[in-house]
């Protein structure tokens, strides 16, 4: 162990002291080119030559590096002076312009998507309307209307049975008739079919009675 | 001249450096070792005087090849900047009392000037 640290301390250390060292005015160089950038133009090459020439005529590798570091602090408030907007103004700035360019860009037009046109369905439409709540009586208007319209058409044609039923027997039981009575039989209200019907006495009446 | 400016410690510095001499030319890095001042604070109070037409600057009219050196940015009082400059030390002398800011009056009171920080090679004064 005393050995690894004799070999740190007397290989490496100084290695690492001396490269340092070696870069130091190079680092020194390089801060001070970054900080003539923070100086806005046309004054920027003016004091880039003039801090160069500074840093030069500085004593020592080390001492050059920290003397950078004061000059690139003093660039920032150079830069305000110059009449630069400062760091957050710009940064403000460039997001600002980035937003004016996001919001003016025109989005892509999308190609259509080719979705298969529903059949027409005019009931389910129809339906549709008559089951909202604007409709609800209208809906029930509707169904009973056809309720009505079923139950009269049944009648009808139950009616309709009936007197051919009763014409064929009436013919049978008086075969004398004309056709002109039997149809004014066939005009009668189905009340009076029902009465002329009980007052003739009719076979299937009497059965059923 | 512009405008007032906002008198700070470092703007007395260097104004009572190049007061010591009103006709002389001197370069920053001189001004600053006079002064006490590094770069990151000499740089903005020369910027700032030269912005309010206090100092005047030129590059040095040499060959760095045959002065094996990179010419030197010169500073020097215009007219109306020696005037100025006087005035304002004056009146911030009188403002400053010893007892309240010692270390403020002495560093407005003319001590030394920067050529005999930096003596000529011939050992005259400039």
């Amino acid at each position: 162990m005393t050995l690894l640290w004799w070999v740190l301390g007397t290989v490496f250390v100084p290695m690492f002291v001396g490269e340092f060292t070696d870069v130091c005015p190079w680092l020194a160089r390089k801060l001070i080119h970054r900080a003539a950038r923070r100086i806005p133009e046309p004054d920027r090459s003016r004091w880039e030559s003039e801090f160069l020439s500074d840093l030069e005529e500085q004593p020592g590798r080390i001492w050059k590096l920290i003397w950078s570091v004061g000059v690139y602090r003093g660039a920032w408030q150079m830069r305000r002076m110059l009449g630069a907007p400062s760091t957050i103004e710009a940064l403000r700035a460039r997001l600002e312009a980035a937003l004016r360019k996001l919001r003016a860009r025109t989005p892509a037009a999308r190609p259509e998507e080719t979705k298969p046109e529903p059949a027409p369905n005019l009931f389910v439409s129809h339906d549709a309307v008559l089951v909202s709540p604007h409709h609800s009586r209208t809906m029930r208007d509707v169904v009973g209307e056809r309720e009505d319209q079923r139950r009269r058409e049944r009648l009808v044609r139950e009616l309709e049975r009936i007197q051919a039923g009763a014409v064929l027997q009436l013919r049978e039981i008086h075969p004398g008739w004309s056709e002109q009575d039997l149809n004014g039989l066939l005009d009668m209200s189905a009340v009076e079919f029902a009465r002329y019907v009980d007052g003739k006495r009719l076979p299937w009446q009497r059965t059923a009675a | 001249m512009d405008g007032p400016l906002r008198i700070t410690m470092n703007l007395a510095k260097v104004l009572r450096v190049l007061l010591e001499d009103p006709t002389a030319r001197f370069y920053g890095l001189e001004i600053g070792r006079a002064a006490g001042l590094t770069g990151g604070s000499l740089y903005p109070v020369l910027l700032k005087l030269e912005q309010a037409g206090v100092l005047a600057s030129n590059w040095e009219d040499v060959d760095p090849s045959e002065v094996g050196r990179p010419r030197r940015r010169l500073y020097w009082l215009t007219s109306d900047g020696a005037e100025y400059g006087t005035r304002v030390l004056r009146e911030a002398q009188q403002s400053v009392t010893p007892r309240r800011s010692p270390t403020l009056r002495r560093s407005l009171t003319p001590r030394r000037s920067p050529s005999s920080v930096f003596p000529a090679p011939g050992g005259a004064t400039a």
